[in-house]
């Protein structure tokens, strides 16, 4: 339908009314600003930086060494023995460590701060369907994150190691660590959400999810079916064995993907969950 | 267009308690098509109660009602794309200036061109005379600014109805004067429903108003109407001269139900109540008249003033309700 003055009415219907225009938005907020860059200049240091140092600290003569025997890595001990693959075990712990602080502390805000705001109420006074409100700033926080901590550190990290031994390395492996990064970055994400439509205030939920992220990983040995609905086992070792997370990077095939599964059902659930409780919202 | 569609709102008995508290007790509006509605009440009254209810920000807990003949909480976004709301305290990014602001809004409603867009914004802009500051950020923005740019936005989809919680309540008056006067220019294109506690600000601009008090309505009508009361008709007349013989001639008239007359001055002034109003416009002044003994220096049809009839009416409804 179009008006006098030529502008097309939006035929937006169901859940998806007003997400394109509300993820415009909350993605410009972040790519339209030097946001972006700097925190893609933060994971560069942190996690590209600590890899590459230790890359290029290995002797010239041992990187061929190291590098022909990196598809028999099987214990975390040999992973550690190896600093071609101790580096990528740096790169990675440091992004599943960090990565959900700077995902928690970036979303913790994003219902919250709406809400106390006023400017959720005044979102919704216009053709926006509440999962889209939800929906559209989850989307652009998972791909912000996914982008600048993610993709563009996953590129560097692949070139440096792919420089440093001198042939290509192992690409489909790589890529499936790098999806369990960004799962792992959407675990907090959902979760935070989750907290943020069922408290009103802002300590419980930064602070059940920081406790979550930080403490929950140490429960693995004591409850070790944990380790199939989080991403807590991802790239830490519970056993012997090197970790899925690192195994996939290093070029061995996954033995098992139920935590993958399982962590991304949670991940549904913490959404649902979200949206029941802000369709129920009242401002 | 049947009869039900002329109404913009109607609600059946809508309701609302907070927490074992009533905010909202059984209201039955009718907004009619092209009217500047105003929902009159104390603060505390349920007014942005109802307005939250209207708009689908909260539940309602008994009762129902449809706007554009829509139901409010099955088919809330169908009613949003056709309203304009602009809330008591607006609140927007504070980051963003005017113009992006109304861009934003603007997008929700429409597609097209940024080009296609800022000339729907440049235009809501001058509606509200923001084009000097539509570049600026919000967070430097007065109160006055706050509000205009509130409207600015929820006029900028051509909404067939506005809905405005307390559009002047924080304002100075000068700030008061241009949104009334924003109101006035916008009630050609659209119907009105604002919810004031500002009873001048009715009087000046509304021909429908309701007044709610304790989340209950206790009246609703064309302002005229409220403004001559629900009692019989009153006329006052201010005399000069031999009054007895006028008032004699007077009460002998089977439509004149009552004289009240009071000394003021040099003068006497009667408040006369009648039974028949067409009678009484016809032939009182006449009657009056007719002895030659005396001469009118005042004569009208009573009118009452909104705050009188605002009293009376929350007065009364204390009195019932203790």
């Amino acid at each position: 339908m179009e008006t006098a003055n030529g502008l097309r009415m939006v035929n937006g219907h169901g859940w998806r009314t007003g997400f394109a225009n509300l993820f415009q938005m909350a993605s410009g907020s972040f790519w339209h600003t030097k946001k972006w860059l700097i925190q893609t200049g933060i994971w560069l240091l942190c996690m590209n930086g600590v890899m590459t140092s230790i890359l290029w600290k290995i002797p010239a003569d041992r990187v061929s060494q190291a590098a022909a025997s990196l598809g028999s890595i099987k214990t975390m001990q040999a992973a550690q023995d190896n600093l071609i693959a101790f580096a990528v075990m740096i790169f990675l712990t440091v992004g599943a460590l960090a990565l959900p602080i700077a995902a928690i502390i970036t979303s913790q805000e994003a219902i919250i701060g709406e809400r106390q705001s006023g400017t959720a109420a005044w979102l919704l006074s216009k053709p926006v369907s509440r999962p889209a409100f939800i929906l559209s700033k989850l989307a652009a926080s998972t791909l912000g994150m996914s982008v600048t901590a993610v993709a563009i550190q996953g590129a560097v990290a692949y070139s440096m190691l792919s420089l440093r031994i001198g042939t290509p390395w192992p690409l489909t492996g790589f890529l499936g660590s790098m999806g369990m990064v960004i799962l792992n970055i959407f675990f907090y994400l959902t979760l935070t959400y989750m907290l943020g439509s069922i408290f009103s205030n802002r300590g419980p939920v930064l602070g059940i999810s920081l406790a979550l992220a930080l403490v929950g990983p140490s429960y693995l040995r004591a409850i070790p079916v944990i380790k199939d609905i989080t991403p807590w086992a991802f790239f830490v070792n519970i056993t012997e064995d090197v970790p899925l997370g690192l195994g996939l990077a290093l070029g061995r095939s996954p033995a098992s993907v139920t935590s993958i599964i399982g962590t991304t059902l949670i991940c549904l659930v913490f959404i649902a969950v979200t949206l029941l409780r802000f369709q129920r919202e009242e401002f | 267009m049947s009869s039900s569609h002329s109404f913009v709102i109607e609600t059946h008995n809508l309701s609302k308690t907070y927490k074992g508290v009533e905010a909202l007790k059984d209201l039955n509006l009718s907004v009619q098509q092209h009217s500047i509605f105003g929902f009159l009440g104390p603060n505390g009254a349920g007014k942005s109660t109802t307005i939250k209810l209207l708009l689908g920000l909260s539940r309602p807990s008994n009762g129902s009602a449809k706007i554009f003949g829509y139901d409010i909480q099955r088919d809330s976004i169908c009613i949003r794309k056709r309203v304009g709301y602009l809330a008591q305290d607006p609140r927007f990014y504070e980051h963003m200036t005017a113009r992006e602001t109304l861009h934003f809004t603007a997008r929700f409603f429409y597609s097209g061109t940024p080009t296609e867009i800022e000339k729907r914004v440049a235009e809501t802009l001058e509606l509200v005379g923001l084009e000097d500051k539509a570049d600026r950020p919000i967070k430097g923005f007065s109160g006055g600014e706050r509000q205009r740019l509130g409207i600015a936005q929820a006029q900028v989809n051509y909404p067939d109805l506005l809905i405005l919680d307390e559009p002047a309540a924080s304002l100075d008056p000068q700030g008061r004067h241009d949104v009334l006067e924003v109101m006035e220019r916008l009630r050609k294109h659209t119907t009105i429903f604002y919810s004031t506690h500002i009873l001048s600000d009715v009087q000046r601009v509304s021909d429908t108003v309701a007044i709610l008090d304790h989340g209950k309505l206790i009246s609703q009508a064309p302002i005229e109407e409220l403004l001559n009361g629900n009692s019989a008709p009153v006329y006052t007349l201010g005399l000069k001269g031999e009054t007895e013989k006028a008032r004699l001639r007077l009460v002998s008239l089977p439509w004149v139900t009552g004289i009240q007359a009071e000394r003021v001055n040099n003068h006497v002034s009667w408040e006369i109540t009648v039974s028949d109003d067409q009678l009484a416009e016809a032939q009182l002044l006449p009657q009056v008249l007719s002895g030659g003994e005396i001469i009118v220096l005042e004569y009208g049809r009573r009118k009452f003033d909104l705050e009188d009839i605002f009293l009376a009416l929350t007065e009364g409804d204390k009195n019932g309700n203790s």
